[in-house]
């Protein structure tokens, strides 16, 4: 509660240093709608000579689209910011602070600034799933019970999603422990992430491979949006559950470990 | 740009170069990330035009094989452009640092010109090997003749002086707003849009696609590398008037802002 609380005075003095910009959310919007048509207009050029892309309809790849859209977005809503600036922080000695307030580190170390604007990749992602919901809604009445099963369950690995495309991302920060400064690795882990807005069915075996392991951009987009159109099997969704809480708690073990190994030589 | 100083101006850019290619070459492993990460966009275009193209299936006459040669060399024309130093023009703009390269006896060009230079110089060392790498990796079939890589070269060379104005254009609006990074990526955006690497433009249909021959981005990406496989949406004269043409605009265009931009420009102290 405590945690819940404070994650709450983050986004509120967030908010109020930023509301003097407001027009900065006017531009933040226009860009993501920019960013966010530009893959549209792309996507719709392939389709114009495709029917289907390994084995996706364009408007299962468009709701891809918005998953990949809203994760992104509640990432770097919350945590994004901070986790990047770690390995600086870790190098330059400025994690002191953190260390001595009366709070888990990790926990402070990955929030404290808001984002405040990736509030209009949220609502864009959002409004994707929900219309693209609509539009299948024929699908989902005809199996009710299916249907809200697999709703249930695509909202579930939705909040998987978050943990783990955030525990991967904690790990670059904390690597910075033993490596020092590696943020280079967030603009190569970035980029190797934006090939998760295609179905990750359709690369290569070791590109494949890839996106399902070192940079689980599958296993956080394209896993969800099939479980919304097509289910999973109860075995593999308890496997998700299990894998993510994993990773979960493989994140924090990380982090403990690195932050015996922090030394600040002066305050 | 006047007579007073001692260097002309080819002395200018090469001393500018052979200084600013000391200081990326400093920062060279972010670069060598930089160059694996301007991979990624062209590799998926072609990873997902290989998925269409799978199973003998062709678009508009073209089989999974013209499509890896064309992104191959949309990957090369990508990486041989390379131009980064509007960052720093922007940043500096922001800082007030600008103000001590305004007060040398020559134009702010030659120093930005320079950099430019020196990111390619920096940025090739790695790109080059690991452009042939791809070549021999993919081993495509068909492989461009002498005469087209002569060509390339030429156009490549213009697409560079292209996509450096049109960045570079984007990056004075500096002097009015603090979002010219955000203008500078979605400026980049555009090249790849509808320059040729979402798809070649003879796929886009409609209006669209044939607008997109006309426009500056086209001469940036795709005319240069259609050039060196041979196939070409646009004759050599007419892709080659396209790029000059541009050039002389985008070269008014710039030092109209310059001079407007230039105006408003304000810093303290120094």
């Amino acid at each position: 509660m405590k945690k819940i609380a404070l994650i709450r005075l983050f986004f509120k003095t967030s908010l109020m240093t930023q509301l003097p910009y407001r027009i900065n959310f006017v531009t933040q919007a226009i860009s993501t709608l920019f960013y966010f048509g530009s893959g549209l207009i792309g996507l719709s050029i392939v389709f114009n000579h495709t029917d289907s892309l390994a084995g996706w309809t364009f408007y299962e790849i468009v709701t891809l689209l918005g998953v990949y859209q809203l994760v992104a977005g509640i990432l770097a809503f919350f945590v994004m910011e901070n986790v990047q600036k770690l390995p600086d922080k870790i190098v330059d000695g400025n994690l002191d602070e953190t260390i001595l307030m009366p709070e888990n580190t990790q926990f402070l170390s990955s929030f404290g600034s808001c984002n405040v604007w990736a509030i209009n990749d949220i609502l864009l992602g959002f409004t994707i799933i929900i219309g693209s919901i609509f539009f299948n809604l024929a699908q989902f009445t005809t199996t009710p019970f299916q249907s809200i099963i697999q709703l249930l369950q695509f909202f579930a690995l939705l909040g998987c999603s978050l943990v783990i495309s955030y525990s991967v991302r904690m790990w670059i920060g904390t690597l910075g422990f033993w490596l020092g400064r590696t943020g280079g690795g967030f603009v190569l882990f970035t980029s190797i992430w934006t090939m998760g807005k295609y179905p990750v069915d359709m690369y290569p075996p070791f590109i494949k491979w890839l996106l399902y392991t070192l940079v689980p951009v599958g296993v956080v987009a394209a896993i969800p949006t099939s479980v919304l159109f097509n289910g999973i099997s109860v075995i593999q969704f308890v496997a998700l559950l299990i894998l993510t809480i994993g990773i979960y708690f493989f994140t924090s073990s990380l982090w403990k470990m690195g932050i015996r190994r922090y030394s600040s030589a002066t305050s | 740009m006047n007579n007073s100083g001692v260097l002309n101006s080819l002395q200018l850019i090469k001393g500018y170069t052979a200084w600013k290619t000391m200081d990326v070459f400093s920062w060279r492993s972010f670069m060598y990330l930089l160059v694996f990460s301007q991979l990624i966009t062209p590799l998926v275009s072609l990873l997902v035009w290989q998925a269409v193209t799978a199973q003998e299936q062709t678009v508009n006459g073209w089989s999974s094989s013209e499509f890896l040669v064309y992104y191959l060399a949309i990957i090369m024309v990508r990486q041989l452009t390379v131009s980064y130093e509007h960052h720093m023009l922007g940043m500096n703009i922001y800082s007030g640092e600008v103000t001590s390269l305004l007060l040398k006896p020559h134009h702010l060009l030659y120093s930005v010109i320079g950099e430019n230079l020196a990111v390619k110089i920096v940025s090739y060392t790695v790109s080059i090997p690991l452009i042939i790498l791809l070549w021999i990796g993919f081993t495509p079939t068909s492989l461009p003749s002498i005469s087209n890589i002569m060509l390339f070269i030429l156009t490549v060379v213009n697409a560079s002086i292209l996509r450096f104005l049109w960045l570079y254009l984007l990056t004075l609006t500096a002097f009015w707003t603090e979002k010219t990074q955000s203008i500078v990526n979605a400026g980049e955006v555009a090249i790849f849009l509808i320059g040729g690497e979402v798809a070649p433009l003879f796929l886009i249909n409609g209006f669209f696609g044939d607008a997109a021959y006309y426009l500056p981005f086209y001469g940036m990406l795709g005319f240069p590398a259609e050039t060196l496989i041979g196939t070409k949406g646009m004759t050599l004269t007419s892709g080659l008037l396209l790029q000059y043409g541009w050039i002389f605009l985008l070269l008014l265009l710039c030092s109209w802002v310059y001079r407007k931009g230039i105006k408003r420009y304000s810093a303290l102290g120094g």
